[in-house]
């Protein structure tokens, strides 16, 4: 939904020298992150979202990989991300007052591209 | 046990907007390399740590009377602030434990005469393939799941049992209500159900026992050798049947919880008219109580 982030991550490693020279290189290659919002979902709609948290066991990545998952990119279809995991330990609702729906928020991040 | 408690007769927990949270506890470091690296404290089934997430509740009163905010501050006082341990029973879980998957012990060990016919899959009323078709073999066939296990529940408790129903045959109809420990009916109410309709049968009293509570769905005679499609058992302690929540992911009934906070304080927002805001944290005690429940 609508206000969505998708963005690209690098992590860059830099050393500064005695006379400012740098080396750089990269540490890795790029990750996709994510922020989803989800405005006015109803209860039906959070349990899958809030079974699937579960099942991935908040923000934890083994050493398989094997608990992440694979996202499509919203704005590109057909374009996947794998290895995905959350990027949070806590999965919150807000339930609104207008008909009983739920706000949420979820942080993703790619462990590897 | 402590409950949390209902202020007023209509059994309000919290007022809206209200914030629930369920959360694990990992250790997570970005490694030098870039990739990213974490380790389970809880949630993940290491020994002696919780197996489930552990809640974060938001109760929440934007308007209520002096004599509701004199409850809630004489409860708050016999905690003595974040000192003592209390159950709350979320008003926006489940506290029918796995509801929707019949198999599980919770489901089977209360069952008398109720045939699992087909185990989730089927279309449900919400748009999705997860009701399930019960049929009964008696005429008295009845599911009776554990809703408040620890019991001792305050006089005048609500509590309101609901389920999603939809009759395969004409003229099916269905008892829902409440047994206590030795199966004596606390109160309970019979619906007639539309042939290929989903109904949403609920009934809600005040629960005045302190044994354990069930929630009973079935018997008196009206499941009657049938069977029915059924979808999202619930129980909540408020009057109406509220938001469906698939449980044991948001299981409803949090029997160690503390006030996170050592502050009581309220606004007067005019006469008679009070806003409170109090945070409710669940610990852990050694037991997994989300899931050792006493079937």
């Amino acid at each position: 939904m609508y206000p969505g982030t998708i963005g690209r991550e690098y992590v860059t490693d830099v050393v500064q020298f005695v006379n400012d020279a740098e080396q750089r290189w990269a540490a890795r290659q790029m990750n996709a992150v994510f922020k989803l919002v989800y405005t006015g979902v109803n209860s039906y709609d959070v349990n899958i979202m809030r079974e699937f948290f579960v099942s991935k066991k908040g923000r934890l990545v083994d050493s398989g990989l094997t608990n992440t998952f694979t996202i499509a990119d919203p704005l590109i279809p057909g374009t996947p991300y794998n290895y995905c995991y959350f990027d949070q330990d806590d999965f919150t609702t807000l339930c609104m007052g207008a008909g009983n729906r739920y706000n949420f928020v979820l942080q993703i991040r790619q462990a590897r591209s | 046990m402590n409950y949390f408690p209902q202020v007023n007769g209509n059994g309000v927990v919290t007022q809206l907007p209200y914030k629930s949270s369920l959360a694990y506890n990992n250790i997570y470091q970005e490694m030098p390399f870039g990739r990213s690296y974490s380790f389970a404290q809880r949630g993940s089934g290491l020994n002696n740590f919780p197996m489930t997430p552990l809640g974060n509740f938001g109760v929440n009163y934007i308007a209520i009377t002096d004599a509701e905010v004199a409850a809630l501050s004489a409860f708050f006082d016999s905690m003595k602030g974040r000192l003592n341990q209390f159950c709350f029973l979320d008003p926006d879980g489940n506290l029918v434990n796995n509801s929707e998957s019949f198999t599980a012990t919770s489901w089977t060990s209360q069952n008398t005469g109720v045939t699992v016919t087909t185990n989730g899959g089927l279309a449900d009323p919400l748009g999705g393939t997860r009701a399930s078709l019960l049929t009964a073999t008696s005429s008295n066939s009845n599911y009776a799941p554990i809703v408040i296990p620890g019991g001792g529940l305050p006089a005048n408790f609500v509590l309101c049992g609901s389920v999603y129903c939809m009759a395969q045959s004409a003229g099916q109809s269905l008892a829902l209500g409440f047994v206590d420990s030795g199966f004596n009916v606390l109160g309970s109410a019979t619906w007639s159900l539309q042939q290929n309709q989903w109904t949403r049968i609920y009934y809600a009293m005040q629960i005045n026992s302190a044994s354990y509570i069930r929630l009973l769905i079935g018997g008196f005679s009206t499941w009657n050798m049938t069977g029915i499609r059924v979808f999202g058992p619930q129980c909540v302690a408020s009057m109406g049947p509220g938001n469906y929540s698939k449980s044991p992911d948001n299981y409803g009934y949090h029997p160690t919880c503390r006030f996170d906070t050592d502050t009581f304080a309220f606004t007067k927002i005019g006469p008679n008219q009070n806003s409170v805001v109090l945070p409710v944290a669940e610990y852990f005690t050694g037991t997994d109580t989300n899931t050792s429940e006493a079937f």
